[in-house]
């Protein structure tokens, strides 16, 4: 309904007057007191225990169906759009979404190289789809067979590494130029699915979950030795995160849900956490030594290493179903430091990509 | 007398029902007794992306807002409840507007390009453009002086005339990238929020001497406030999240209070004494500042997620009011909400 100015000056006028009538017959609730001014003295406990806050949407407005990864570079983050056969380019700063790529079915992992400044989508269809970063004009095309799922970019080497197959015949990490667009010989035979995988930066290792063996896959780039650490007790392991600096491995796992942790130096397995149902992604946060466990039953697990032996579960932060998987990609500029987290349409509400602000 | 106060109170209750049903659907929440209502929700449906910094012509009620992601600045009428402009012509990732009532223009600072164009504020012309290095971010205009002080870079504060649109030497180099900033009217110091530093430089506009004020408590600090009549200096903090009030003489962290998540913009109410802080993460939180060394939070006011960028403007005639800009979200365009402040 419309209320004209003078109404609305009116009206403020009149409230103004009985909200001061009330106030002159008792302290309202909103009179500041000498016992609460006692809040303005400087407190001493600062940490906040909601280490995520929901601070920001980019609404996803047509989208539908299942996400799948993120991938991050040059202030944008890449989004699969699984369902939707799309992938997404999404200005973080702008909060808008600059471009849709189409034409990709089911993409899965994404990985962005800076110095090539390609975009690589790998479709579970077969094809690792390789994209002009600036006109996301579609290079070229390469064929997986099994179909291509999670995807990392190592820089030192410019290599785009594939997980790939989806049988004992047909599994495998497989490496791309990002340079040239070609395979490389470099492939490692893994015996089963690969689903997340992280690479090592200061050292030869590959880690990898495959969800068929109950195992972790270590694959050494330099001998070519892959040693496997079985899951005891422990099944469906997806996501993935690496600590390496602490040598600690974090895994996510469905059945139960739990996060595992692992020393990388040993194998062995430290601790396994009750954690997030439905896992597909899970980060490491260096900074504050957070490990971010985002569950499809609509929950953001998140737990604080007290020391690389020693972990506690920190906050439980209610997101929406679905919500499985997401961004974190560290602080970018003028201290921006966020978690992204996509969420899917559902019943009349648009897909969007939540951001999250994190906290002390 | 009773009668009065009963016929005030009917009329009270059934304003506010008026004003709620206004906002139906729209609000999520309008607490009559708050210290902020919201009246009025301009809707800007086609737009997207990240709000910045806005500004309003007091005179005719309209409304600058820089909009980041959409490499524009939407102009609103206030009192008809419209969006009647959008400027895009020239703007690479506009973060803020500052209007120049004598030469009604507005001053348009872009992180893109580092410059700052200047648009004739009814035709919306380009007038002329001050370069700067990089990054140019926020800005304040000083009606005394008419100059344009804008923050940009690795980082300083520079300045250019607003009557001819030069620059002018004597750029405040700061070491690092100046978030909000606030200037002296009574005095000659500006006030600079140093975020990625957490420290507040204090230039002295006569001396040219900066001397600089590190937070320990908390810090990457943003948006600012100040109240010069009580010495006062207010701070956002984000990490963590806190508010802090500093005693300008001393530079002295006064006093420290649970702030808001995502915060971008403040600012003290002097009328009330009342300190607004808008946060993305959808509150409006509202500080009672009892005396100039004691304050409380006394109000946590819903509003949007994403809404961290307000304009206020102390009493402007019969107003008081706080604008907050409301980024679109899933299933609902960008918006413009206008609060008026209550005692």
């Amino acid at each position: 309904m419309k209320v004209s100015l003078t109404a609305a000056l009116r009206v403020f006028a009149v409230v103004s007057l009985a909200t001061w009538l009330c106030a002159q017959q008792g302290p309202g609730k909103n009179s500041p007191t000498k016992k609460s001014a006692k809040e303005g003295k400087a407190s001493a406990s600062t940490v906040s225990q909601r280490p995520l806050v929901l601070s920001g949407s980019i609404p996803l407005d047509g989208v539908k169906g299942r996400f799948d990864h993120f991938a991050f570079g040059q202030g944008r983050l890449f989004v699969s759009a699984l369902g939707n056969n799309t992938v997404e380019v999404i200005s973080i700063f702008g909060g808008i979404v600059e471009r849709t790529i189409t034409g990709v079915p089911n993409p899965q992992g994404v990985a962005f190289s800076p110095e090539a400044h390609k975009l690589f989508v790998a479709s579970a269809k077969g094809k690792l789809y390789i994209y002009d970063a600036e006109s996301f004009n579609l290079i070229a095309t390469l064929d997986f067979e099994g179909g291509a799922d999670n995807l990392r970019y190592d820089a030192a080497t410019k290599r785009v590494y594939v997980g790939c197959g989806d049988d004992e015949k047909t599994a495998a990490i497989a490496a791309v130029d990002a340079m040239t667009n070609q395979r490389l010989d470099e492939e490692y035979k893994i015996g089963g699915e690969p689903e997340s995988f992280q690479l090592e930066s200061s050292g030869p290792n590959i880690y990898v979950n495959i969800t068929d063996l109950k195992q972790i896959a270590v694959i050494n780039r330099k001998t070519k030795e892959i040693t496997r650490w079985p899951l005891t007790g422990l099944r469906m392991n997806f996501p993935m995160a690496l600590d390496e600096a602490d040598h600690r491995l974090f895994v996510g796992i469905r059945e139960p849900a739990r996060l595992a942790v692992f020393d990388t130096t040993s194998g062995h397995m430290i601790v396994a956490l009750p954690s997030a149902e439905d896992t597909d992604d899970l980060y490491y946060d260096a900074e504050h030594k957070r490990v971010y466990v985002p569950g499809g039953e609509g929950l953001i697990y998140v737990f604080q290493m007290n020391d690389p032996d020693h972990y506690r579960f920190l906050a439980k932060v209610p997101t929406a179903l679905g919500g499985r998987t997401a961004g974190y990609f560290g602080r970018q500029g003028k201290g921006f430091h966020r978690f992204f987290l996509a969420v899917p349409a559902s019943g009349g509400q648009s897909a969007e990509v939540r951001i999250y602000t994190i906290q002390e | 007398m009773t009668t009065r106060k009963l016929g005030a109170a009917c009329l009270a209750v059934l304003v506010a029902l008026i004003v709620r049903a206004g906002a139906q659907e729209q609000a999520p929440s309008n607490d009559e007794f708050a210290p902020l209502v919201l009246v009025r929700i301009i809707p800007m449906p086609d737009v997207q992306g990240r709000f910045d910094h806005m500004a309003v012509d007091n005179k005719t009620g309209r409304l600058y807002a820089a909009n980041y992601g959409n490499d524009s600045v939407e102009v609103l009428e206030v009192q008809r409840g419209k969006r009647v402009h959008s400027i895009q012509l020239e703007l690479s990732k506009p973060q803020m507007v500052a209007y120049i009532p004598e030469s009604n223009r507005i001053v348009v600072s872009n992180e893109g390009d580092g410059s700052c164009k200047i648009f004739d504020a009814d035709t919306y012309k380009l007038i002329d453009t001050v370069k700067f290095s990089e990054d140019a971010d926020q800005l304040r205009y000083d009606p005394v002086t008419k100059r344009v002080y804008v923050g940009y870079g690795d980082g300083a504060i520079g300045m250019f005339d607003a009557t001819t649109n030069k620059r002018i030497a004597g750029d405040f180099e700061l070491g690092a990238h100046p978030e909000s900033f606030q200037l002296e009217e009574k005095g000659s110091r500006i006030f600079v929020n140093l975020a990625s530093v957490s420290q507040i430089a204090v230039i002295d506009r006569n001396t040219h001497k900066i001397e600089k004020w590190k937070l320990e408590e908390a810090g990457t600090n943003f948006p600012m406030a100040l109240d010069e009549e009580h010495h006062r200096l207010f701070v956002a903090a984000r990490r963590p999240a806190r508010l802090l009030v500093l005693n300008t003489d001393s530079g002295k962290v006064i006093a420290s209070l649970p702030g808001a998540a995502d915060t971008d913009d403040m600012a003290y109410d002097a009328t009330r004494r009342r300190i607004y802080v808008p946060s993305g993460e959808g509150f409006i939180f509202v500080y009672q500042q009892i005396d100039a060394d004691r304050y409380q939070r006394i109000d946590k006011i819903p509003s949007a997620i994403g809404a961290r960028t307000s304009a206020y403007y102390g009493q402007v005639g019969k107003h008081n009011s706080l604008y907050l800009a409301i980024p679109g979200r899933s299933n609902r365009g960008a918006e413009l909400w206008v609060y008026e402040t209550r005692d």
